[in-house]
């Protein structure tokens, strides 16, 4: 038998199909299973232990989760797009300061939470600093579920500067893509430093800028490492509540319908910077 | 509008020197070509000029005001980029506005001179595409249109015709050249084509490997080649540059020799190299004034339909000739007669390619 083109066309997606079958459809359909249905039947049980249980802390870790990300993300941005400005042009030390950005990217979240909280805790190494050189005589007390405020900028701070670098990464080898001269062009126009980043860098990083956006934010609702190592279950989110769930109360089906929301919540951020980050100049017209 | 001066500027990259002490004064209001090989640093004079790049040493002028070490947008230029520098994000009328709306012009008058730009360059209907989905030539014509909708002091242009095609570039050249009569702007303008330097030039800077050879209106870079670099790139066909010695009085070329009715003092003795024009050299007709005359066999006849280029054979040593007609007889491997009137012989240094000047009295 012969193969016609159309055979061939599907013989060749065939392997990316039954990876996504394998490993997202089947797991998708058996957390919605665990989620929605109890011994064969349709129940919303676990929706309204979710909701109504006091053991559930699914209200306070929503809203966490979404604290820290809307606070995380736009600071790690505009940190990450200002270096790689910084870094566009070369210049003695610059390889330095690019290794100094890059290494968080090699440091796992649980080891990045450890380091931040030997640095933060009350004698660590920040309140050593903060005596010695006489600004207070008392430590500063970071973490204690009495300093929740304290914990979640202890949380954001370390989220920042481990994942600020992936971002920078997407983003300056983005910037080095674009031509030099179109940059210049802007110059010899007459546009300002601040007229030629939002009128010609920015619109042309876009694609940069979208990948680097839905990445972080996919990985930023799943944060889970610092936050349990940082604050425990003091700060609740998403991640550390299926595990919870999951280990400790053994509630399968909760855990699953965590994991369900991570989910639905990434996909419509998702959607939402596919949306609104278009770059227009690079879709095909026919 | 401004003039420009350059004082002794030299610029290197690392290792590799890309202007070695560049002097140019170029007029209020003149078009100046730099006309040069590729790789002799005319984009990198240029980008001095724009503020793009910083001299290594020298500094630069509009008119009195020295401009050395402020950024290009403090400099009121605009600038046609050898690579275009086309903003891929935006639409063409986009491209085109977007110096306007630096400069915070009115809409209304931003409409106008975009579409006058447009229609100058023949792209009015490109208006609403993206780059990308244009051709490289009407790409360029969209940087054209965008650097002449300002009206700086100085403009710029790195190469702005050279993807267009013959017929299409020959009609530029002059509406580029009519808008700068028009409105008065100084205009640096590179080219490696000979032939649009001649046309476009008020005056014509001359480069190689970093230097300027010559300066001087189109008129006298070809009447007068200041060496025999200038000589060979401004012409075509090339001028003829036949390496001879002077013996008491006699030019020998390899396997020929010259007898001047009017021997300059300046020519002792010594290794020369004579440079002659292919069109000063006549076949058939005898010139009134003061001519050598040589005897050769013709090598080869190209046809170019309007001019003949005519290979003729002088001793050992092929001479190229260009003319509009040829007399009946002259064929391949005929003898024949050609004629240079004296005046039209150059005379340069052998070792350093310079102009031998010749103080002949005037009769
Ligand atoms: N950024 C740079 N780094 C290193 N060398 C450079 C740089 N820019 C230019 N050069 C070198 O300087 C010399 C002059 O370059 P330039 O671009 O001015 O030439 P050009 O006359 O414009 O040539 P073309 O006609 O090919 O455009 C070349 O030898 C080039 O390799
Ligand atoms: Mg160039």
């Amino acid at each position: 038998m012969r193969l016609t083109p159309k055979h061939k066309a599907f013989l060749l997606i065939a392997p990316a199909f039954i990876y996504m079958g394998f490993f997202i459809a089947y797991p998708l359909s058996e957390a919605i299973y665990l989620s929605f249905f109890e011994e064969g039947a349709l129940s919303l049980a676990n929706i309204r232990y979710l909701v109504g249980s006091p053991l559930s802390k699914f209200t306070e870790a929503f809203r966490y989760t979404l604290t820290i990300t809307a606070i995380v993300i736009p600071i790690e941005t505009a940190l990450a797009l200002l270096i790689a400005l910084f870094l566009y042009n070369s210049f003695k030390g610059r390889d330095l300061i690019l290794y100094m950005v890059i290494i968080p990217l090699t440091i796992s979240d649980v080891a990045a939470g450890l380091i931040w909280y030997s640095i933060l805790t009350s004698n660590g190494f920040m309140n050593n600093l903060l005596i010695s050189l006489g600004l207070i005589d008392q430590p500063i007390q970071v973490f204690g579920s009495e300093f929740k405020v304290r914990m979640l900028l202890a949380i954001v701070v370390t989220e920042v500067w481990r994942s600020m670098a992936i971002v920078f990464v997407i983003l300056f080898a983005g910037l080095q893509l674009l031509s030099r001269d179109l940059i210049e062009a802007a110059e010899v126009f007459g546009a300002s430093w601040m007229q030629k980043l939002t009128k010609i860098i920015l619109p042309m990083l876009k694609p940069s800028l979208q990948s680097a956006l839905i990445i972080r934010t996919l990985f930023a609702f799943q944060i889970f490492g610092v936050v349990w190592i940082l604050a425990g279950r003091n700060i609740p989110v998403l991640a550390g509540e299926a595990y919870y769930e999951l280990t400790e109360l053994r509630h399968e089906g909760v855990a699953a319908l965590y994991a369900l929301i991570i989910a639905a919540i990434s996909l419509s951020f998702g959607f939402i910077y596919i949306r609104t980050l278009r770059a227009r100049h690079l879709e095909v017209t026919l | 509008m401004a003039g420009v001066r350059l004082e002794g500027i030299v610029k290197r990259f690392g290792r590799t020197t890309a202007l070695k002490g560049i002097n140019l004064e170029i007029r209020d209001g003149e078009i100046m070509v730099l006309l040069g090989p590729s790789g002799c640093g005319k984009t990198t004079t240029l980008r001095i000029i724009a503020g793009l790049e910083k001299p290594t040493e020298g500094r630069v002028f509009f008119d009195d005001r020295e401009v050395t070490n402020l950024p290009p947008k403090d400099r009121n230029i605009s600038m046609v980029f050898q690579s275009y520098a086309v903003w891929p994000h935006m639409k063409v009328y986009d491209n085109i506005a977007f110096p306007l709306k630096i400069k915070k012009v009115r809409d209304e008058e931003i409409r106008r001179r975009v579409k006058w730009a447009a229609e100058l360059l023949q792209i009015e209907e490109l208006l609403d595409r993206y780059p990308h989905q244009l051709s490289g030539g009407q790409r360029q014509r969209v940087a054209v249109a965008r650097a002449i909708v300002v009206e700086p002091e100085v403009l710029l242009m790195d190469e702005p015709l050279s993807n267009l095609d013959a017929l299409l570039r020959v009609k530029m050249r002059s509406e580029i050249k009519k808008l700068q009569r028009k409105v008065g702007v100084t205009m640096v303008y590179v080219t490696h084509d000979q032939t649009e330097a001649m046309v476009i030039a008020d005056r014509i800077a001359v480069m190689s490997e970093g230097q300027i050879m010559q300066v001087g209106s189109p008129q006298e870079v070809y009447d007068d080649p200041a060496n025999t670099f200038v000589a060979g790139f401004i012409g075509s066909p090339q001028m003829n540059l036949i390496k001879a010695r002077v013996v008491d009085g006699v030019i020998e070329i390899p396997g020929y020799e010259i007898k001047l009715s009017n021997q300059p003092s300046t020519l002792t003795g010594g290794n020369i190299v004579i440079g002659v024009r292919p069109e000063k050299i006549q076949i058939g007709d005898k010139p009134s004034g003061p001519h050598v005359e040589m005897e050769g066999i013709i090598d080869f006849i190209e046809n170019l339909g309007a001019d003949y280029i005519v290979h003729v054979k002088v001793g050992d040593t092929i001479l190229v000739a260009k003319t509009t007609s040829l007399p009946e007889h002259v064929n391949i491997g005929t003898r024949t007669k050609i004629y240079i009137e004296e005046k039209h012989i150059h005379f340069f240094d052998s070792k350093t390619g310079t102009k031998i000047k010749l103080n002949t009295t005037k009769k």
